[in-house]
């Protein structure tokens, strides 16, 4: 080698390009030949190849070959069908189809993308006849739909052949045959015929009678019969309709002992049914209806003259022992007891009717119309009376009963608070478990021992009238005595408990105080439920929020106090405390360790201010309780006053320094959280847009000819169901801050689950081959990434990716820039190992989240245009993931950096 | 090598591995490293001409840092050819060079911005294993041959594409 020099060797390279390959006449030196001699002109321009490239054709005889095909297809062929037919180009089909029509005469059509020879439509001709010898008539439209051809071609192929090809005559779209013809004569013959002759109305009748019963009268008189046995009555218009002439005659003689009335005939037994209800009314002084005990099918005066028949009517008219009455409206049966009752009542409220009418009917008529609504009024006031009372009852014992709860909860999760709030101080803590008891232990056994007052009522006064006033009474304390009182109002079992529990108010034992609370609400039949833990975090962060929104609104610095400590503690501990004003010094110095120092010095400094402004009964602390409340509570409203207060100012270093303060309460505010909390949701949100584009970029017909070509090349991608369907949703509740833990519970699961496998493949991909890891994956991880991404890119390539940017001659185009090995990453990777150890967190915390929000703005501008969508894909995943780790700081600055750092070291050292 | 058809597995073992690890900066072994190159490549394009599946040629500048040429590739009776390039990295023969094709640049998906081709995920763990027994022959035969036959049918096929001639 060594005496061989480079030009040798780049000359021997040339020639060796230059030599003849060996000729093995392979299908691509074929295709070469081919193509040359068609550039040389022996083989014309005519030459084609067949669709799987396998074969050459001249145009003739791919021309023959559309002929052939067309006979084949019996005459008719859709063009589109050639290609495979002939393995060749549909372009070359058509053109050739095309010649062919115009080289035949006339022998060949072309019709809608269809080849049709002469002997198609004679075949058709043909078919055609069999059809219309066998049906008589056939419409041309129906004939084009069935053959799938145009009408008017139908008609042109058609027309010409009716009378040798087709038997038959053609008139207007209609094809029929002259037997066809000859029988619609011979039905109108008939039709006509029938129309104009008379014909015997007896002999028709009888033919429709043997028609339609077959038995003759026999029948009727049987329907009639059984009808009659089974409702006591038939009507002569039923009897006539049975064809049963003479109908009163008839049912006479049929069934002895009926009652013959106007319109129908009547059992006895219908009569007596009648009576007895007219009779039972009676004999109680009231009144009967004979239409409404008669079959509804009886006329009225059917039933009146039912009504006359019964012999107690009769007797009430005729004055005897029944005290007399009287048939009012003809089916009204009254005796005289109920009209004078009647009359009596109308009179009351009618003076003036009295004595109108004869004997006053007037009065006892109007009375009985209006007696059964005045009595169905009745009976609703009645129930609703009754029903009445049993709800304010029950409503006044639900009341109390959920009072105790509501007490009961609030005890026990101030109860919880205690020991933190004091934090060891002995004293402190009596102090804080004493108010408690004074306070929300006191309302609670108020509450128990209503709810034992209202059950006690209840049972002294089921009737409930007694106690419904009660249920208004104002809930205010009860005095040591009232206490008494009900106590001793108590059954034996329940006495002692509750005597117990309000023994327990006089100690500072808040624990023993809930046991002998839950103790003596057992006795008396009431569970109480102890607070869970989920419930307690969810009651300790409304009444956060309810102390945050009351000192936003207080004024006085005492008041201020008083709720400021309470919400520091809730804030510090996690729990709940109620603090009276002795122990607010103890609970401050407890709340030292979870402030930062600052603020701390700050609360204790107002409050300090308060106990002293207290003293000298003046005001004043108006400065520090400014500067607590900025401390404690950071809204959304002075933020932007102090925005305002920003833009109104012109002094430079006054800018600078309101700029900071805006910062800083911009950043923790809820208003931050908020948005970091989006910003991160939408990496995730990405992330399922991302799966979804690779889903949809895998069913693009492109991707799907490529699969079907390469199926070992290309991959499965499933739809992302679980992305839409749990992560997005999950995304956007975290967003929204609508079950934040669950939510973002789902999403972390989500991150393990696909960044996982991604970082483990780019670990493996390092190990295995020395594969530089991409640095999204890493940055996925956390910032740490950075520093190992780093290492692993060399800083040299950054160098000179830098070097052949600056000296770029033409300017690159803006997609060209690859943005991978920025110079941001080199601060990144600087700043990241401060922030890994914990070292000054908060100002690197926020230098690096307004680098990445920088290097996602400069370097990965998602909203510009690439030409590929995966390159888009891929910024657009940079630019949120960015977006999402500085939001991420963010919240960080909000949440804290947890107890292992070296911040809180050198705090731990300092103090 | 579960990307390659055999018959690609069986040219790759015929050419001739390097065995001088030098990249362009170092002068006198970059001669030497060139003329194994060289060899290796003469030795590639004569076993092409042997089987008559010839689809390259190539031409070096006079440092051996720039490459040029024409490949091209038969696809249904069509002869489609296409210029290509690539410059040999600074961290030769570490780094595999960037085989750049620009007329199809902006036209298929498997191509970097600038024109450099998507090599499949093999190809770069299969360099690195072999560094620095393999060189620019290798680079075709493994790297742009593979792209051709894959990439070359869809381009025509989706119309991106169509013969000169």
């Amino acid at each position: 080698m060594e005496d061989v020099s480079v030009e040798d060797l780049l000359k021997e390279l040339q020639s060796a390009q230059e030599t003849k390959s060996s000729a093995r006449l392979s299908e691509r030196n074929v295709v070469e030949l081919i193509s040359k001699l068609q550039e040389l002109g022996f083989l014309g321009s005519d030459l084609l190849h067949s669709i799987n490239g396998r074969e050459y054709l001249t145009l003739e005889h791919l021309r023959s070959e559309v002929l052939q095909a067309v006979e084949q297809a019996g005459g008719r062929i859709a063009v589109v069908d050639l290609p495979a037919l002939l393995g060749v180009d549909l372009v070359h089909c058509e053109r050739q189809a095309a010649a062919a029509v115009s080289g035949s005469g006339a022998s060949l059509q072309a019709v809608q993308g269809e080849l049709i020879t002469q002997g198609y439509f004679d075949n058709l001709a043909a078919e055609i006849n069999e059809l219309l010898q066998e049906a008589g008539v056939v419409a041309m439209g129906e004939l084009a739909r069935r053959y799938a051809l145009g009408a008017e071609l139908m008609q042109a192929a058609v027309g010409p052949r009716v009378g040798h090809a087709i038997r038959g005559r053609l008139e207007g779209g209609l094809l029929y045959t002259a037997a066809y013809l000859s029988r619609i004569k011979a039905q109108l013959r008939g039709a006509l015929r029938g129309a104009a002759a008379p014909v015997m109305l007896a002999p028709l009748v009888k033919e429709l009678d043997s028609g339609m019963g077959g038995g003759g009268g026999g029948s009727g008189r049987g329907a009639v019969a059984t009808f009659y046995a089974q409702n006591g009555f038939v009507e002569y218009e039923a009897v006539r309709r049975a064809g049963i002439p003479g109908a009163r005659a008839h049912l006479a003689a049929a069934f002895p002992g009926g009652i013959a009335l106007d319109s129908a005939f009547v059992a006895p037994e219908l009569a007596a049914q009648v009576e007895a209800g007219v009779e039972e009314a009676l004999d109680s002084a009231g009144w009967a209806d004979a239409a409404a005990l008669a079959p509804a099918a009886l006329s009225p005066a059917d039933a009146a003259a039912l009504l006359e028949r019964c012999p107690a009517v009769r007797r009430l008219s005729g004055k005897g022992d029944a005290g007399g009455g009287a048939v009012l409206a003809g089916t009204w049966a009254v005796t005289a007891a109920c009209l004078a009752a009647l009359q009596g009542k109308v009179a009351q409220w009618l003076p003036e009717v009295e004595g109108a009418g004869e004997a006053g009917a007037l009065a006892s008529v109007l009375a009985a119309l209006l007696r059964p609504g005045a009595l169905r009024v009745y009976d609703e006031a009645l129930a609703a009376v009754f029903s009445a009372g049993a709800d304010a009852r029950r409503r006044r014992r639900e009341a109390a009963a959920a009072a105790l709860q509501a007490a009961w909860e609030r005890l026990q999760l101030l109860a919880a608070g205690v020991a933190p709030a004091a934090a060891g101080d002995a004293a402190a803590s009596t102090a804080l478990a004493r108010h408690l008891v004074r306070g929300e232990g006191e309302e609670a056994v108020n509450a128990l021992l209503r709810y034992q007052a209202a059950m006690r009522d209840d049972e002294d006064a089921p009737e409930g009238q007694g106690t419904a006033g009660r249920a208004t009474e104002p809930l205010g304390p009860l005095s040591a005595g009232e206490r008494a009182a009900i106590l001793g109002g108590l059954p034996q079992d329940e006495r002692a408990p509750a005597a117990a529990a309000v023994g327990a108010l006089g100690g500072a034992d808040a624990e023993a105080l809930i046991e002998a609370l839950a103790e003596a609400a057992g006795a008396a039949g009431l569970r109480l439920r102890r607070l869970e833990r989920r419930a307690e975090r969810a009651a300790v962060a409304a009444r956060r929020a309810a102390l945050a929104e009351a000192l936003e609104r207080e004024g006085d610095p005492a008041a201020a106090l008083a709720l400021a400590v309470p919400l520091l503690v809730a804030r510090v501990h996690g729990h709940l405390a109620a603090v009276p004003g002795r122990a607010l010094g103890a609970v401050i110095a407890g709340l030292a360790g979870g402030m930062p120092p600052a603020a701390h010095a700050a609360l204790a400094a107002f409050h300090a201010d308060v106990v002293s402004a207290l003293r000298a009964a003046s005001g004043g602390g108006g400065a520090s309780h400014r500067a607590l409340r900025e401390q404690v509570v950071l809204s959304q409203a002075q933020v932007h006053a102090l925005g305002r207060d920003l833009a109104a100012s012109s002094d430079a270093q006054d800018v600078a320094s309101k700029a900071m303060a805006l910062w800083r309460q911009a950043e923790s505010s809820t208003a931050a959280r908020a948005v970091a909390r989006a910003m991160i949701c939408l990496f995730f949100a990405n992330e399922v847009l991302d799966a979804y584009q690779k889903w949809q970029h895998m069913n693009t017909p492109e991707m799907k000819l490529r699969r079907a070509t390469y199926p070992h090349r290309t991959i499965h991608i499933p739809f992302p169901y679980l992305g839409v369907c749990v992560v997005l949703p999950a995304a956007a509740a975290a967003a929204a801050g609508v079950r934040v833990p669950a939510a973002a519970s789902v999403l972390s699961t989500e991150m393990l689950w696909s960044s996982g496998a991604s970082i483990w493949a780019q670990l493996a991909g390092l190990w295995r081959h020395r594969q530089r890891p991409d640095e999204l994956a890493i940055k996925r991880l956390a910032m740490l990434g950075a520093v190992v991404l780093v290492l692993v890119h060399s800083l040299r390539r950054i160098a000179l990716r830098d070097w052949a940017l600056a000296s770029a001659h033409k300017p690159a185009e803006a997609w060209l820039r690859d943005a991978h090995d920025n110079n941001l990453l080199l601060l990144q990777a600087v700043l990241a190992v401060p922030f890994a150890f914990g070292y000054r967190t908060a100002a690197v915390a926020r230098l690096l989240a307004l680098l990445l929000l920088l290097e996602a703005v400069v370097c990965w501008p998602a909203w510009t245009t690439y030409p590929t969508w995966h390159y888009q894909a891929h910024v657009r995943s940079h630019f949120c993931t960015n977006l999402g780790v500085a939001g991420g700081l963010v919240l960080l600055q909000s949440v804290g950096a947890g107890s292992f750092t070296v911040d809180r070291l050198l705090q731990k050292k300092a103090t | 090598m579960a990307e390659w058809d055999s018959g690609t597995k069986e040219t790759v073992k015929r050419i001739p591995f390097l065995t001088v690890r030098c990249g362009p900066r170092d002068k006198e072994d970059w001669a030497k490293r060139l003329k194994e190159e060289l060899t290796a490549l003469i030795k590639y394009i004569q076993l092409n001409k042997a089987s008559d599946s010839d689809w390259f040629t190539i031409t070096a500048n006079k440092e051996g840092t720039h490459w040029s040429g024409k490949c091209w590739y038969v696809h249904e009776l069509l002869r489609h050819e296409f210029a290509f390039e690539f410059d040999i990295p600074a961290t030769y023969p570490a780094t595999a060079p960037e085989i750049r094709i620009p007329e199809l640049d902006g036209k298929t998906a498997k191509m970097y911005r600038g024109g450099a081709i998507c090599l499949t995920v093999h190809f770069k763990p299969l360099w690195t294993k072999n560094s620095p027994h393999f060189g620019v022959a290798h680079a075709m035969c493994l790297g742009l041959a593979p792209w051709l036959a894959a990439e070359v049918p869809h381009l025509v096929e989706t119309g991106a594409i169509a013969a000169k001639a």
